[in-house]
């Protein structure tokens, strides 16, 4: 088994009706159950719209969304995977990938 | 970090953001006035999403309105604390003597609901037109968005975006305030607010088309915030009335389509269908509306379709009673579809010759000439007669109206039995 980070990138839920909305947050809450049951994920967190981007040094672009709302990283979860093809097949279920674009990174693992 | 460790899904009440969303654009308005009606609404969309990404990486709260309203509460202290909108909420609103920092007092139970009852008064004031009333009841007390908006009323999206923007700007124009009126000049406005309720009610069960699903939704909004104004207004038997009146024909909402989406007609719906414990609260707010002394056009149509819910049929129905409440409506509300009523109903009472009588007077004064259903009934008069070939021509008039799908289909399978029988 392998990990994999999976990265929610722009959503566009900031458009949705507050009815879309629920129903997307119930999609996923329930996908995430699905995951924990079956003892895939490993970990996951939001993350704020907000933050700050270090270009090089002396360019630091922070205070509030500072990039387009497509290139938002929303959020990120760990999932198990025996490789990179189930990893991608275990991202296709996700109910966000009809709102977002989802990128699957296999950790690497350090020995320490 | 928290994952989600027990079932919390069945937890979230259905159209809860929706729902929510009303509230919270009501009480935030309720703090900046009217004219900030538009930011109220872009903090509200923000506080939503910050449940979406919260609730959906770790459990949703135990007290999940509780917890929007705290979020969205502190988003306009927030925006207090920014010198630039503090100076412009002074400037305008009547809120004054509020301290920018206590907002608490906004946020109680029965302060949400008086914000609610403001916002619709505001929504329905008579400087909006009718429709852009209804889209701004949906947008700002029920929490659609504007495509549901607009798949709701059978419109594009650039109609909705217009309506709402042209109330919003009447808003600003005309300086309205969030106020419940008093005196002499609540019965008008509440008048006004009714009307928009009956309206909106109207749009969901009327259509034929369109989604189902949707469109019930605007019915149950509707007596959702009919229900508000009740217990507010408790002495204004016009609302109960309304309500009832609405509850009966909810109670019938699943009995008109079948299982393939088809319409059926009245006299052939499936009465077991019928939601009785809607039925129940009909009569129950009927029997309210009765204790007052005013007495409206809600109070006659509600009796009307108390008495079609009291029938075990088509038979047993006391046409002779409905008769004359259509009658009292008609001097009322002195509208040619009355009229077409009444030929139905004289139809049952005194048999199909009465009806046609009625329905020919109609076409002779060139009332409704182009309404499909005065000609749907004149087929169905002419069927009950044996007039075949009159009802066949009636019915291909009736196409001629621009029915709706579903009542094309149902035109068309007249047709095709007559044509086969003749």
């Amino acid at each position: 088994m392998k990990e994999f980070m999976l990265l929610m990138q722009g959503d566009d839920s900031q458009q949705a009706s507050p009815e879309e909305m629920q129903q997307r947050m119930q999609d996923y809450m329930g996908w995430m159950q699905q995951m924990e049951q079956s003892g895939k994920l490993k970990a996951g967190q939001p993350l704020e719209p907000r933050g700050a981007l270090l270009i090089d040094k002396d360019t630091v672009i922070t205070d509030g969304p500072f990039l387009e709302p497509k290139e938002i990283i929303g959020g990120y979860i760990i999932i198990d995977a025996a490789d990179l093809d189930e990893a991608t097949a275990i991202a296709k279920t996700c109910p966000l990938i009809e709102h977002c674009a989802i990128h699957v990174r296999p950790l690497v693992n350090v020995p320490s | 970090m928290s994952l989600p460790k027990d079932t919390e899904i069945g937890t979230l009440v259905d159209h809860l953001f929706r729902n929510q969303y009303g509230k919270m654009v009501a009480v935030l308005t309720s703090i900046f006035g009217l004219e900030h009606l538009g930011m109220a609404e872009d903090m509200v969309q923000d506080t939503l999403l910050e449940a979406f990404q919260r609730w959906s990486y770790g459990k949703v709260p135990p007290n999940p309105e509780a917890w929007l309203m705290l979020v969205a509460k502190n988003k306009a202290l927030n925006a207090l604390k920014r010198e630039k909108v503090k100076q412009k909420v002074y400037q305008a609103q009547q809120y004054e003597s509020h301290r920018p920092d206590d907002l608490d007092h906004f946020f109680g139970a029965a302060e949400i609901e008086d914000s609610q009852l403001r916002m619709m008064f505001a929504c329905c004031h008579p400087a909006i037109s009718k429709e852009d009333q209804i889209a701004m009841v949906l947008k700002t007390l029920c929490g659609f968005g504007n495509k549901e908006i607009a798949r709701a009323l059978l419109l594009g999206e650039e109609a909705i975006n217009k309506r709402l923007y042209r109330a919003k700007q009447t808003f600003k124009k005309q300086q309205l305030q969030l106020t419940v009126p008093t005196g002499a000049d609540l019965n008008k406005r509440l008048d006004a607010v009714c009307t928009g309720l009956y309206l909106l009610f109207n749009e969901g069960y009327n259509s034929h088309q369109g989604e189902t699903l949707i469109r019930k939704d605007l019915c149950l909004e509707a007596m959702r915030l009919c229900q508000l104004l009740l217990v507010h207004f408790p002495d204004k038997t016009k609302l109960p009335a309304l309500l009832a009146l609405m509850c009966f024909h909810v109670a019938r909402f699943d009995s008109r389509i079948d299982n393939k989406g088809a319409l059926i007609i009245f006299a052939d719906q499936d009465r077991s269908f019928w939601n009785t414990s809607l039925i129940q609260s009909g009569m129950y707010y009927l029997a309210e509306a009765s204790k007052g002394d005013t007495f409206s056009a809600y109070h006659l149509e509600a009796s009307i379709a108390a008495q079609h819910c009291h029938a075990t049929s088509l038979e047993t129905t006391n046409w002779k009673f409905i008769q004359t409440l259509y009658q009292k409506l008609y001097e009322l509300k002195p509208s040619p579809v009355i009229l077409l009523n009444l030929a139905i109903v004289a139809g049952q009472v005194n048999g199909p010759k009465e009806a046609l009588k009625q329905l020919q007077l109609l076409l002779s004064e060139r009332k409704l000439a182009n309404y499909h259903l005065l000609h749907a009934t004149l087929g169905e008069v002419h069927l009950q007669l044996g007039n075949h070939s009159k009802a066949l021509a009636a019915f291909q008039q009736a196409m001629q109206c621009h029915p709706s799908a579903k009542e094309q289909a149902f035109l068309k399978e007249k047709i095709t039995r007559l044509d086969q029988s003749s």
